[in-house]
């Protein structure tokens, strides 16, 4: 690694895969795990996981059996967890569609090696986004009417809700980038199922590569959808959260009226994306070995988008302290210094030094390509943004207008375990497609290196 | 082999032209002078507006600077000079920013302590709207610019002379705080020059808007610069369709960035509907500015929207011209209609110091712009990332 030369201290464009592995070497790196019988640590990670998954089911089943009531929410306080979590999961899931759609945009090439892997958990991370909502409503059994059905009671969604748009964003969000995810794959399918010597991996990879041959034309088709699909989910990486920022922002409370939300909302998005894809990268690439694709330099490149990102949302609590003080008005300045030294001060503190003070570390070089610290201010950067969600709903809500209505909200256990649930379910899908998909998209990291270049090996 | 085109300004666009700017300028300045005579509030109103059209499109080039030097980009380097000539106009605008000085009892309720005496928000409010404090932020908003500017353009054309590398380094490196700088005074400009015209309305979105709205005019305005460049027979090998497809796709992104801001912070008023902040859109939507927020709504977002998405509008230098245009020209209405109901307030009313304003800063502003220009190459010509940039292709 000694020939490793800093980007930002040469003029060169740092090399996006070390030690000059050739194709073939990298179509192993990358298939091996598919192919090789799930190792140890997998088995033992998955049952930890699948045991997480099913104290989620366990904790909805007895939600859906005794009713709202096991929450811990109160008259003044009615959005507790549920909406923390959903807006923190659906938050996470940001990561995906910038790395695949945005940054392709920019041509930014070290994005080829980690988009797979970020929009897999832009997937996941959506679909334990969509279960709060889901179960928030009480009666489950009647969530159909969350979507415009034609009934003969003539009943209909309150199309002026932000919480229906919610449902067609996140619905539209979830299908883009399944898609988008599933088009990308399509070369790679190909390539395992060519690889696979067993019959039934034969059969089923091949039936998901949906007769993919490689050929001229079967790329160019390629190339065009995917350039689309990206122009397509571009906007959408702002539509999603800034509806969901929609849901608090168009009401009259202080703390959750503010002009600056959207844009707020989806910088912190991509921030608390961005930490989960490096916690997850850091410890894959490890146990994978896969550090030669996934290098320091795009380990690098992502704490810049955190720092950026982490700094957008420093901007952002700034501006609306500012403007709280600068507004005159004493209700939204009692909010926010209700948030600053009421009895929810632990929670907005650990929000503004996981948030602002440390990620603020990345602008060190020697911080943000050393692992170990990565890894820590990732962790921090994901508890920062869970509680920037809990200081938005819970803080807001629990001292309003009317001092006689005034609460203080704890989780109960239900609550607190199916939070604990969700990642599981989380994990137990990642470690799904860790197992049976190729993380890394093989066929682009193949495109962005020296030798896929037509006058590669020629003289100047 | 293509030739290489000739880094220095020479002929009429180096010499005649920035006479006919500078007279123009002078004549609109005048022209100006004499309106405040006549009615000096709209002058003020008017000449502020000019100013921050001039500003905005400065600050948006500052920006695209920061940014470029921030992510090491390598395509934007042959229209990089572009903008840095831009931003060594901030001396310049300082120096207009003095007649706003004149005009600030004018321009801002808040100046006066008699109004702040008997207004609770402005009690309120006075530890950040007084006259001090304001005006040591002036001084300090042009400090800044006036340092960030002098420092990526003094770098780049040193470099233009000793080829030495280091220089885009440290240019990089003064872009990370330069960035953090750049937030927060085109954020407090926009709030103390602008949205205290009102001084009782906030919105925490303001400093976004403006500045996604500096972006879009900047980059057209590079874009359109460049064109011009090209007519006169500059950089037509250097600055190639490539480079304009991307200044394009750039500045299509960005319009749309300004129609999400402008929309949400419209749209988060409208609906929560409280009346300390629906009452700013409602003296904006009085008698026919009513038509202008159509007019904004249909020409800043809709229309580009539709024209500009395609791929040979962008590329087609004609229809990109004509494009880069009506952005210019949408841009100032957007100024037009945040400033200018605070002076006319039931409805559009037109003077002709709303034109020759902008002429007079204009011009001065162009001519400046000429004259320097002829002084440095056209493209950063040792600029170790220029091979990068001439072979870029867009596909």
């Amino acid at each position: 690694m000694s020939e490793y030369l800093h980007p930002d201290t040469v003029i060169e464009r740092a090399p996006l895969v070390l030690n000059g592995h050739g194709f073939e070497k990298i179509t192993d790196m990358v298939c091996g795990p598919v192919e090789r019988k799930a190792p140890k640590w997998w088995q033992i990670a998955f049952l930890g996981a699948a045991s997480g998954a099913l104290l989620l089911v366990s904790m909805l089943g007895y939600l859906i059996w005794d009713g709202i009531g096991v929450w811990g929410l109160n008259n003044r306080v009615d959005w507790g967890f549920d909406i923390v979590n959903f807006v923190f999961w659906v938050g996470i899931g940001h990561a995906g569609t910038l790395i695949s759609a945005i940054l392709f945009l920019f041509r930014q090439k070290w994005r080829m090696a980690i988009n797979r892997f970020a929009e897999a958990m832009t997937i996941f991370a959506v679909i334990c986004a969509a279960i709060f909502p889901l179960m928030h409503t009480g009666r489950q059994w009647m969530d159909f009417y969350l979507f415009p059905i034609p009934n003969q009671m003539s009943m209909w969604p309150n199309f002026r809700s932000p919480l229906l748009w919610d449902v067609f964003a996140v619905s539209t969000y979830f299908t883009v980038s399944l898609l988008f995810w599933y088009v990308g794959l399509i070369p790679d399918l190909a390539t395992i199922r060519d690889r696979a010597v067993s019959k039934s991996k034969q059969f089923f990879y091949g039936i998901f590569a949906l007769g993919w041959r490689g050929a001229n034309r079967h790329w160019q088709h390629y190339e065009k959808g995917y350039l689309l699909l990206a122009a397509i989910s571009t906007p959408l990486v702002l539509s999603v959260h800034s509806i969901v920022s929609f849901d608090f922002a168009v009401a009259q409370l202080p703390g959750w009226h503010t002009t600056i939300f959207p844009p707020y909302f989806v910088a912190g998005a991509i921030f608390s994306g961005f930490a989960m894809v490096v916690t997850l990268m850091v410890i894959s690439r490890e146990v994978f070995g896969m550090k030669d694709l996934m290098t320091i330099h795009h380990l690098e490149c992502m704490n810049k988008i955190i720092l950026a990102t982490g700094t957008m949302v420093g901007y952002a609590y700034g501006m609306e302290f500012f403007m709280a003080w600068y507004s005159g008005s004493e209700y939204e300045a009692f909010a926010f210094i209700n948030r600053a030294i009421g009895p929810y001060a632990w929670a907005y503190w650990s929000m503004i030094s996981c948030n602002v003070i440390f990620p603020q570390l990345f602008w060190f070089r020697k911080i943000r390509t050393s692992i170990p610290a990565m890894f820590v201010i990732s962790i921090f950067v994901n508890i920062g943004m869970w509680f920037e969600r809990f200081v938005i709903t819970v803080i807001s809500l629990h001292r309003t207008f009317l001092p006689s209505t005034w609460a203080y909200y704890s989780p109960s256990w239900v609550e607190i375990c199916t939070l604990i649930g969700s990642f599981g379910l989380f994990l137990t899908l990642f470690l799904l497609f860790l197992k049976f998909l190729p993380m890394i998209a093989v066929a682009e990291v193949k495109a962005i290196m020296p030798e896929a270049d037509p006058h590669y090996g020629e003289a100047h | 082999m293509k030739h290489q085109d000739s880094p220095q300004l020479a002929g009429f666009l180096a010499n005649q032209f920035p006479l006919i700017a500078f007279a123009v300028g002078t004549a609109g300045l005048a022209l100006s002078a004499i309106s405040y005579l006549v009615n000096p509030e709209r002058f003020f109103f008017s000449y502020l507006t000019a100013f921050m059209f001039f500003l905005t499109i400065t600050l948006g080039a500052l920006f695209f600077v920061t940014i470029q030097n921030l992510v090491r980009s390598g395509w934007s380097v042959v229209v990089r000079r572009i903008p840095e000539q831009m931003i060594s106009n901030f001396g310049l605008m300082a120096l207009f920013f003095i007649p706003i000085l004149f005009g600030l009892h004018t321009l801002y309720e808040w100046t006066h302590p008699a109004v702040v005496a008997g207004d609770h928000l402005l009690i309120t409010k006075s530890g950040y709207l007084n006259l001090k404090f304001f005006l040591i932020r002036v001084v300090f908003y042009f400090s800044v610019w006036i340092l960030l500017a002098r420092t990526y353009f003094t770098r780049s054309t040193t470099q233009d002379q000793t080829g030495d590398p280091t220089l885009t380094l440290k240019n990089q490196t003064t872009s990370t705080y330069g960035i953090l700088l750049f937030a927060i005074t085109i954020t407090f400009s926009a709030v103390d020059w602008v949205m205290s015209l009102t001084p009782h309305w906030f919105s925490t979105m303001f400093g976004v808007y403006i500045f996604a709205g500096s972006t879009v005019a900047s980059l057209a305005a590079i874009s359109l610069l460049a064109m011009i460049l090209r007519k006169a027979g500059y950089l037509a090998n250097t600055i190639r369709i490539d480079h304009y497809h991307d200044l394009g796709k750039l500045l299509y992104g960005f319009n749309i960035f300004w129609s999400y801001i402008a929309f949400s912070q419209y749209f988060l008023i409208w609906y929560a509907n409280i009346p300390e902040e629906t009452f700013w859109f409602t003296d904006h939507f009085r008698g026919s500015w009513n038509s202008v927020g159509i007019l904004l709504a249909v020409g800043h977002f809709g229309i580009p929207f539709l024209l500009f998405m395609s791929r040979h509008v962008k590329r087609n230098l004609v229809t990109h011209a004509m494009m880069a245009v009506w952005f210019l020209f949408i841009h100032f209405v957007d100024l037009y209609w945040i400033i200018m109901p605070n002076v006319s307030k039931a409805g559009v009313t037109f003077a002709w110091v709303d034109i020759t304003a902008l002429l007079g800063i204009g011009g001065i502003y162009i001519g400046v712009l000429f004259t320097r220009m002829k002084k440095y190459p056209l493209f950063p010509v040792k600029d170790p990332r220029l091979s990068d940039s001439m072979h870029f292709e867009n596909v």
